[in-house]
């Protein structure tokens, strides 16, 4: 061997044989001359053990330890090793090396060149996605099929026919596993692409590769997996294909219920004011403190519309002397009644009774109107003369508990987002615009026609839009906030007012069923049912964080089927769903956190729903607390109880699996290796959830609210200083200067704000001065000082104009990485409170302990 | 060059003032600023920093038969004054007597200066009724009425106005508000009151009466490196963009100075 390695290599001019780039390189070129003379002696020597050379050249010490050998072979790079003589083998060995090296680095370059090629045509597609007006797009669409070419009716049916065949083809046709890879593939790739395509004919594009991933999952499922020959099994079986098909039903209904969003823009009133109707502002109260319901009066007040067309009305069911003193000071109605039958609508219906306006708008003692929220509104009314209704957004500009315990507040699009961002305006398209009981007006006429605003169920809001809807009237939605409010303030409140909510719709599909009963069309039947069943995810909610511990415990297999073909089936359905979703709410609502906002409520939702569905009557109405504010910061032990259990539960699972995964059930490693991670997924949501019982210390009563406007300051001495706002509140501001000033604390001084135009000055202390930083509080005001304040922060007509601009964007792994750390956050600050509670149980049993001694 | 006359019904109520801040402001901005004082008090150089009232000026110039604008001074922020100079009795009577005959002596005289077409020219006046300031409204482009928010300003609204019609019926009258206190409520109420009575013909910001001011001239420092942050230099430098959108946008080529 070695003869033929030296003579190959004389001849080719190789003087040194261990040179794999002086063999590539006298492959190619002649060698020169000098360079022939040192090939006299080539310096190669011999060796015995070629393991032994190894283990020398890559720095292995201990020959017969695997571990080291994987060590440097993978991982410490053979530059360290030291170099000894060489030998034939050694040149051999270092020459297949060094090919097989050379081999790897070309292939690798060839499939980077590869992947170049391919991002380089990707580039080029989508640098042709944006020279194309998809707006414009869009509407040609929308334009053609209005045409009577397409309206021809058996057009529509030759269509739905070959459409319905195709699709049936694809969800029931059996693929082998490499087809339904390819399947999983080929989706996913299309759905990559569609989805970088602005306008909202993607989004249907993506919908419809959704369905038809989920439904082919779902028919794989009902067909092929479920265990039928045992008892047990089957049941848990049922048990977890009833929660699929259920979410898989509030997907569809969903998709349809958000196909085409409507955006409403504002609609310009007619020049002449004369013609403008009169307009009832109702702001009805009950347990609220007069602070928070002085700020909306007065914001009412300000209103942009002709004095003598609008009137305001406090409906104080708390029947407090206070709130009528005030509403004498401030100049507004007061109306009261002599019991409380029927709460918030009840309230409204006894208002209704007393006073004339043509319109009226309703307001929630904490939600303050901008002063262009009539302007903004009234214009669809006069344009749709069978519009009932017009419904804005419920803006909050304090954050919501997820947003303040989680810190993820203007980052995160918050639970309300998704609602009134998204669903409202998909609502919209088909007349199904819901009332939502604040920040609307409603037309007296129809809303006297259907009995006043509904008394049956405790969501009185939507059960009367729905009235409304079945005699035919429409109602409508504008996607812009011209009104805000607080925030419920605590967890328990929260949870507390959506247990009313889904207590409400429940009632709703027990007592007037939007599926059945005259006047609504197809799909406000459709936007109606799924609005409702939405509230019913509480059972299927539980059984998914529950559903992998049957195979972790008992080991049910409550799918039966292969667990890479299960994956192969699972995984286009929920991708697909994930990006149909991602592109449609995007921006209302990131990724995996509608699990997080349903794991929290699902366990208290469950008993509401239920009990209104079999007893419509039953349980009594809970007014959410606001206002409040969190002094300490504690952990919320037993709201937080039943995800704890679950916790526990799954932490249990997850070990027992483990052990499964290494000892008990190597034979299936698939399923309990998806079981696991299905486990691990329900432990970081869980944890998020137990995250948001750990309720943040919140101090201040009246909430401020970032903002950037001019202020100017005016000193005792007559001098001035021009500044801005960083934030406001109605007790006071916070200023941001151009450079450092100091100023004693307690100083008096006036700080002016713009509305428009008009310049008002509020006097004010300093209560703090840091660097260029100034806090200032407002120093008695008036209540005309107190209404004009009002005008120029919360009652601007911009005021929540650009709220969400700063908020992240949906990245599906970035959110599902913040979930995660937020799980991980959740168990820490468990750990925590469970083990200051533990200490402090110590304490006091050593207490009673030492007392008992004495 | 654009020609801004400002004038007032009522005394005191800061058109000197007005003058001097907004040609220093103008010359901060590298546009040529001329300021004439064409007021018998003969303060307005003062007001731009030079330490005595200046003898020479446009008055002893005339008297004299010198050419007009040969004694303007310029100060250290560039600014270009022609002092109305010292006057006596007895030739104020004379020159009134002038003016009275001529009534466009000034803008006769304005248009033989050579002055480059993108500057500006202040001309500050004595209260009406007064035949200075009919002269600068005759020669100006643009009238910039200065009103105090108080009752007295109120009463002599409509003066300005009559006056104008009836010597210079073409040229663009604009209200400002000077020396408001929005501290306080009166003047809050006035200012509503001008508003609702002038309507657009009122520069919507009116400018504050800032401490700024007086100590600016007591240091014969000009506002915006005093007090560049105060309410007032952004009130001057607010009522400054508008004129250079707004009535002065026309200007061919604003010329450095
Ligand atoms: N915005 C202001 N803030 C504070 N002080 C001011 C302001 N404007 C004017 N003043 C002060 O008011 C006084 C009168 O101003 P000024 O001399 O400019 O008024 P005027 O109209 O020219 O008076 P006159 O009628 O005497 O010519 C001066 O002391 C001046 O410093
Ligand atoms: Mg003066």
């Amino acid at each position: 061997m070695r003869p033929i390695v030296l003579w190959v290599a004389r001849h080719l001019g190789v003087f040194r044989p261990d040179q794999p780039s002086l063999w590539l390189k006298r492959l190619f070129w002649l060698p020169n001359a000098d360079e022939l003379t040192e090939l006299t002696h080539p310096q190669v020597d011999t060796r015995s053990d070629p393991l032994d050379w190894l283990a020398e050249k890559l720095g292995v010490i201990d020959k017969r330890n695997v571990w080291q050998w994987l060590l440097y072979l993978f991982i410490i790079p053979p530059g360290n090793a030291a170099r000894t003589e060489t030998s034939v083998w050694r040149t051999f060995l270092t020459l297949t090396v060094n090919t097989i090296g050379l081999l790897f680095l070309s292939v690798e370059w060839m499939v980077l060149a590869g992947v170049r090629a391919l991002s380089w045509l990707w580039q080029q597609l989508l640098s042709f996605l944006p020279a194309v007006d998809h707006e414009a797009v869009g509407h040609r669409l929308e334009g053609w099929l209005e045409t009577s070419s397409f309206k021809k009716p058996w057009l529509l049916w030759v269509l739905v026919l070959f459409s319905t065949f195709f699709f049936w083809l694809i969800v029931t046709t059996p693929f082998t596993w490499f087809g339904q890879f390819l399947f999983l593939i080929i989706l996913w790739g299309v759905a990559l692409f569609v989805r970088r395509i602005p306008g909202n004919l993607p989004a249907l594009i993506l919908i419809a590769l959704s369905v038809l991933a989920s439904c082919r999952y779902g028919w794989w499922r009902l067909t092929q997996t479920i265990p039928l020959d045992s008892g047990w099994e089957t049941f848990l079986a049922i048990g977890l294909l009833l929660a699929e098909i259920y979410t898989w039903l509030v997907l569809l209904l969903g998709y349809i219920q958000n196909a085409w969003p409507l955006k409403r823009q504002t609609l310009s009133l007619p020049l002449d004011t004369s013609l403008w109707p009169s307009v009832d502002v109702f702001i009805p109260t009950y347990n609220e403190p007069l602070k928070v319901l002085e700020p909306t009066v007065l914001a009412a007040k300000g209103i942009d519309w002709p004095s003598d067309k609008l009137n305001i009305y406090i409906l104080d069911d708390g029947r407090r002397d206070e709130f009528r003193r005030f509403a004498k000071e401030a100049g507004v109605g007061y109306i009261i009644r002599p019991d409380n039958a029927h709460a918030k609508a009840g309230n409204l219906n006894h208002a209704l009774k007393l006073t004339h306006g043509e319109y009226v708008a309703i307001f929630d003692c904490d939600h303050l109107p901008t002063n262009s929220f009539l302007r903004s509104t009234m214009g669809w009314f006069f344009k749709d003369k069978r519009c009932a209704m017009l419904q804005t957004p419920h803006h909050f500009f304090s954050p919501d508990t997820f947003e303040r315990n989680l810190g993820t507040f203007r980052r995160v699009p918050n639970e309300g987002a998704l609602f009134y961002g998204l669903i409202q305006d998909g609502n919209d398209f088909w007349n199904a615009t819901f009332f939502c009981g604040s920040c609307a007006v409603i037309r007296r006429g129809p809303l006297e026609e259907v009995g006043g605003v509904a008394v049956e169920t405790v969501t009185e809001d939507a059960h009367t839009a729905l009235k409304l809807h079945r005699l035919g009237y429409t109602t409508a939605y504008i996607n812009i906030p011209l009104a805000a409010g607080l925030a419920t303030e605590s967890l328990s409140s929260h949870i507390g007012q959506r247990i009313r909510w889904a207590r409400g719709m429940a009632q709703i599909f027990r007592i007037d069923n939007p599926f059945l009963g005259k006047g609504l069309s197809f799909f406000q039947r459709i936007c109606y049912s799924n609005a409702m069943l939405h509230f019913f995810y509480g059972i299927p909610r539980l059984i998914f964080l529950t559903a992998p511990l049957t195979y972790l415990y008992f080991e049910v297999h409550i799918i039966s089927a292969a667990a890479a073909m299960l994956a192969l089936y699972v995984l286009p359905h929920m991708l697909q769903a994930n990006l149909a979703n991602a592109h449609i709410q995007g921006t209302h609502r990131h990724s995996f956190w509608a699990e997080v906002y349903e794991s929290v409520l699902a366990w208290y939702i469950i008993l509401p729903t239920a009990v209104a569905i079999f007893n419509p009557k039953a349980g009594k109405f809970n007014v959410t607390a606001k206002g409040g504010l969190i002094e300490h910061s504690f952990f919320d032990w037993t709201i937080s109880k039943p995800y704890i259990v679950l916790a526990a539960l799954n932490i249990v699972g997850l070990t027992i699996g483990l052990g499964r995964f290494f000892f008990w059930n190597t034979f299936e490693m698939g399923t309990v290796l998806l079981n696991l991670a299905w486990t691990a997924y329900n432990l970081l949501i869980l944890g998020a959830a137990i995250g948001v019982a750990t309720e943040a210390r919140q101090v201040r009563v009246s909430h401020r609210v970032t903002s950037n406007l001019p202020v100017a300051l005016h000193f005792m001495d007559g001098s001035t200083k021009m500044c801005r706002t960083e934030d406001y509140s109605m007790t006071g501001l916070g200023l941001l200067l151009d450079r450092e000033f100091a100023l004693p604390v307690q100083e008096r001084v006036w700080v002016s704000l713009w509305y428009g135009e008009v310049e008002f000055a509020f006097p004010a202390r300093v209560i703090a001065s840091h660097g260029n930083k100034l806090g200032v509080q407002f120093d008695n005001l008036s209540i005309e000082q107190e209404a004009n304040l009002v005008q120029c922060t919360f009652a601007r007509a911009d005021a929540w104009r650009n709220w969400s601009d700063g908020q992240d964007v949906d990245r599906p792994l970035q959110s599902f990485k913040e979930i995660a750390i937020f799980g991980f956050k959740g168990y820490r600050s468990l750990w925590r409170n469970l083990s200051k509670g533990l200490a402090r149980q110590r304490q006091s049993v050593r207490g009673w302990l030492g007392r008992q001694m004495i | 060059m654009f020609k801004i006359a400002i004038v007032s019904a009522a005394g005191g109520v800061g058109r000197s003032t007005l003058t001097a801040s907004l040609a220093t402001l103008l010359a901060q901005r590298e546009i040529a600023a001329l300021a004439l004082d064409f007021d018998p008090q003969n303060l307005l150089s003062t007001l731009l920093g030079s330490d005595e009232a200046s003898l020479g000026g446009l008055l002893p110039d005339f008297l004299t038969g010198k050419e007009f604008g040969k004694s303007a001074l310029v100060n250290s922020n560039e600014v270009v004054c022609l002092p109305f100079g010292r006057a006596n009795e007895a030739s104020l009577v004379t020159f009134e007597q002038h003016l009275r005959a001529e009534p466009e002596w000034l803008k006769k005289c304005i248009a033989q200066i050579d002055y480059p077409s993108g500057a500006f020219l202040l001309m500050d006046t004595p209260r009406l009724p007064s035949p200075f300031v009919r002269q600068a409204m005759v020669a100006a482009d643009l009238v910039l009425a200065v009103l105090a928010p108080d009752v007295r300003s109120l009463a002599l609204l409509p003066a300005v106005e009559t006056t104008l019609s009836r010597c210079a019926p073409e040229s663009q009258l604009i209200y400002v508000v000077n020396g408001l206190d929005s501290t306080r409520a009166v003047q809050s109420d006035l200012l509503a009151r001008f508003r609702s009575t002038l309507q657009m013909r009122l520069f919507p910001y009116p400018v504050h009466r800032d401490e700024a001011i007086p100590r600016a001239v007591a240091n014969s420092m000009n506002l915006q490196s005093l007090s560049p942050d105060s309410l007032v230099a952004h009130d001057l430098n607010g009522l400054l963009n508008w004129l250079l959108v707004g009535p002065a946008s026309s200007l061919d080529g604003r010329v450095q100075v």
